[in-house]
C-alpha cells in the first residue's frame, strides 16, 4: 500500500469515524436507551405509555428520544408527567357539555375514609411534581450508549486498517 | 432540555461529538499522530516510526535512504523505507542464475492427475471389498463343497477380475457407461460406473456357474457396489445431489452473521458469494458482494436489519 493511500486514510479517519457512529446510532440507542426506556415506563405507568416511547435521527450524529402519550381526549399526559403541573382547578363538564355534573373519585382525601366516594363539582388540584422520565432515561442510558459507541469504533477501526 | 415542534410530543435530544468522549479523543488523536508521522516521513524520506527511527540528516544516510539499503540497514530506502512488506508487486523471482527454465504446473495436467488418482484408489476399494466378501463366503459356507466352491471362485473369477482390472487401470479411459453409452465419458462417476459394470458382469458369470452360494455372494456383491455407485453418481458433478452446490444456510442468512463479518464484507475486505437469494442472484445462480461494493451497492441496510430484529422504528400510532 502506498504512503499517500496511507495518508488519506489517516486523514479521512476522523470523519470515517463520526460517518461510521452517524450510520449506526440509531441501532445502538434503540438497543441501549429506546427498549430499556419502554420497559421502565411500562412498569411504572402503562404499557400503553411504554409504546408512545421512540426514537427519531435529527441530523449528523444527533436523535430525539420522543414520548408521545395522550389522554383519551387529547389532553398532553407526556407533558403533565414529564415536566408537572401548577396547582390548578378540576370541573365537572355536566351533562349539557357531554359529561357528568358531578366528579367522582375513590379514596383518601383531607381526612375522609379511605376507599370512600368522593363527589364534587370543582376540586383544586395542588399539581403535579415533574417526573422527569424520558430525561431520566436519557441521563440513566446514555453512559451505556457512549461506551457502545466507543467499542464498536474500535472495532471498527480494527477491521477497517489495512494490513 | 426540551423543544416543542409540531407533534407536540416530549422530545429530549441527544447529541454525540466524538470530541466529547475521552476515549474516541484519544484515538482520534492517536491517528493525528500518525498522519503527522505519515507526513514528516514523505518529507524527509525517513523510515516510518514503527519500522525504526530515522537516521541522521547526513549526506551519507540521505545517499543510503535513497539506495538500496534502508536507514536501519534492511530494506530499501528512499520513500519505500519501512513498506517491504506492503509491496504491490512480489520482489522475490526465481533464482536468475540458474539455467532451469521456471515450471509451471499444468492444472489440466494437475486436474487429469487428480482423476486418475481417484479412479485408482476406487479400484482397489472394490477389490477389497469383494476379497472380504469372498472370505465372508468361506467362513459361512463349511459344508460339503462350499470351500471347493468359493476356492474355485477365488481362482478362476476374483484373480482375473483384479488382472482385468489393472489392465484397465493402467489402460485409456473406460469405455461405456453405467447409464449408457449416452452419458459415456461425461464425467467420472459414468466413467467409473462403467468399469462397475464391468465387474458385475464378470462377477455374476463366475458366480452363477457355482450353484446358489457363488448367486447369493453376486446378489450381496451387486447391491452393494449399485448402492456405493449411486451415491456417487448422485452426489457428482452434474449429478442430481451434486456436492458442490451443498449449501448451509445458517452461514446464508444475513441476521446470523456477526456485525464484524458484516463490516468486513461491507467494505469488501471479505468476499461471499451467495446464491441464497432467488430474488437477487442472476443468471449464474452466484452474485458477488465485492462486485456490489466495488459498485456502490449496499450490502447490508441498517433499516432492514433493524426491521428483521423487529426493532424497526418507523412512524408509531
Amino acid at each position: 500500500m502506498s504512503l499517500n493511500l496511507t495518508k488519506q486514510r489517516l486523514a479521512s479517519a476522523e470523519a470515517r469515524v463520526d460517518k461510521f457512529i452517524d450510520q449506526n446510532i440509531l441501532i445502538w440507542a434503540t438497543e441501549l436507551i429506546l427498549l430499556p426506556g419502554q420497559t421502565n415506563i411500562a412498569a411504572s405507568i402503562s404499557p400503553k405509555a411504554a409504546t408512545g416511547l421512540s426514537l427519531e435521527k435529527t441530523g449528523f450524529m444527533k436523535i430525539d428520544l420522543v414520548w408521545n402519550f395522550k389522554g383519551p381526549e387529547g389532553q398532553p399526559l407526556d407533558f403533565y408527567l414529564e415536566y408537572g403541573t401548577k396547582p390548578h382547578r378540576i370541573k365537572a363538564k355536566g351533562k349539557d357539555a357531554g359529561g357528568a355534573d358531578m366528579l367522582h373519585w375513590k379514596g383518601p382525601s383531607g381526612g375522609f375514609v379511605i376507599g370512600k366516594d368522593h363527589f364534587a363539582k370543582e376540586v383544586r388540584h395542588p399539581g403535579t411534581q415533574p417526573k422527569g422520565l424520558v430525561q431520566g432515561i436519557k441521563d440513566e442510558r446514555l453512559p451505556n450508549l457512549k461506551a457502545r459507541i466507543i467499542s464498536e469504533v474500535n472495532n471498527f477501526m480494527e477491521i477497517d486498517k489495512i494490513e | 432540555m426540551s423543544e416543542r415542534k409540531g407533534d407536540d410530543a416530549v422530545r429530549i435530544p441527544i447529541e454525540i461529538k466524538s470530541e466529547d468522549m475521552a476515549e474516541l479523543q484519544q484515538l482520534l488523536q492517536q491517528l493525528t499522530e500518525a498522519e503527522e508521522a505519515a507526513r514528516t516521513a514523505r518529507a524527509s524520506g525517513a523510515a516510518l516510526p514503527s519500522k525504526g527511527a530515522a537516521g541522521p540528516q547526513t549526506f551519507g544516510g540521505q545517499a543510503k535512504r535513497s539506495g538500496r539499503e534502508g536507514a536501519a540497514g534492511e530494506g530499501p530506502g528512499g520513500i519505500f523505507a519501512g513498506v517491504r512488506d506492503m509491496d504491490a508487486m512480489p520482489t522475490s523471482f526465481r533464482d536468475r542464475t540458474g539455467r532451469q527454465a521456471m515450471q509451471r504446473e499444468s492444472p489440466f495436467k494437475a486436474l487429469q492427475d487428480q482423476v486418475k488418482n481417484q479412479a485408482d484408489e476406487q479400484m482397489e476399494n472394490t477389490i477389497g471389498l469383494m476379497d472380504q466378501m469372498m472370505q465372508m463366503g468361506m467362513g459361512y459356507v463349511p459344508f460339503i463343497g462350499g470351500a471347493k466352491i468359493m476356492g474355485a471362485v477365488q481362482k478362476h473369477g476374483i484373480n482375473k477380475l483384479k488382472q482385468h482390472m489393472q489392465q484397465n487401470a493402467a489402460g485409456g479411459p473406460p469405455q461405456g457407461g453405467f447409464l449408457g453409452g449416452a452419458a459415456a465419458g461425461a464425467a467420472l462417476p459414468v466413467a467409473t460406473g462403467g468399469k462397475a459394470f464391468k465387474v458385475l458382469g464378470m462377477v455374476r458369470k463366475v458366480t452363477m456357474g457355482k450353484g446358489l452360494i457363488g448367486a447369493a455372494v453376486a446378489g450381496i456383491v451387486t447391491a452393494i457396489m449399485l448402492s456405493k455407485t449411486y451415491i456417487e453418481w448422485m452426489q457428482a458433478p452434474g449429478g442430481p445431489n451434486d456436492l458442490r452446490y451443498r449449501r448451509v444456510i445458517a452461514t446464508e442468512m444475513d441476521p446470523l452473521f456477526e456485525r464484524k463479518e458484516k463490516q468486513e464484507i461491507n467494505m469488501g475486505i471479505r468476499t461471499v458469494r451467495i446464491s441464497g437469494s432467488p430474488a437477487t442472484r442472476g443468471e449464474t445462480q452466484i452474485r458477488s458482494t465485492l462486485e456490489q461494493v466495488k459498485r456502490g451497492v449496499p450490502v447490508y441496510n441498517g433499516e432492514f436489519e433493524a426491521y428483521a430484529k423487529g426493532l424497526f422504528l418507523g412512524s408509531g400510532p
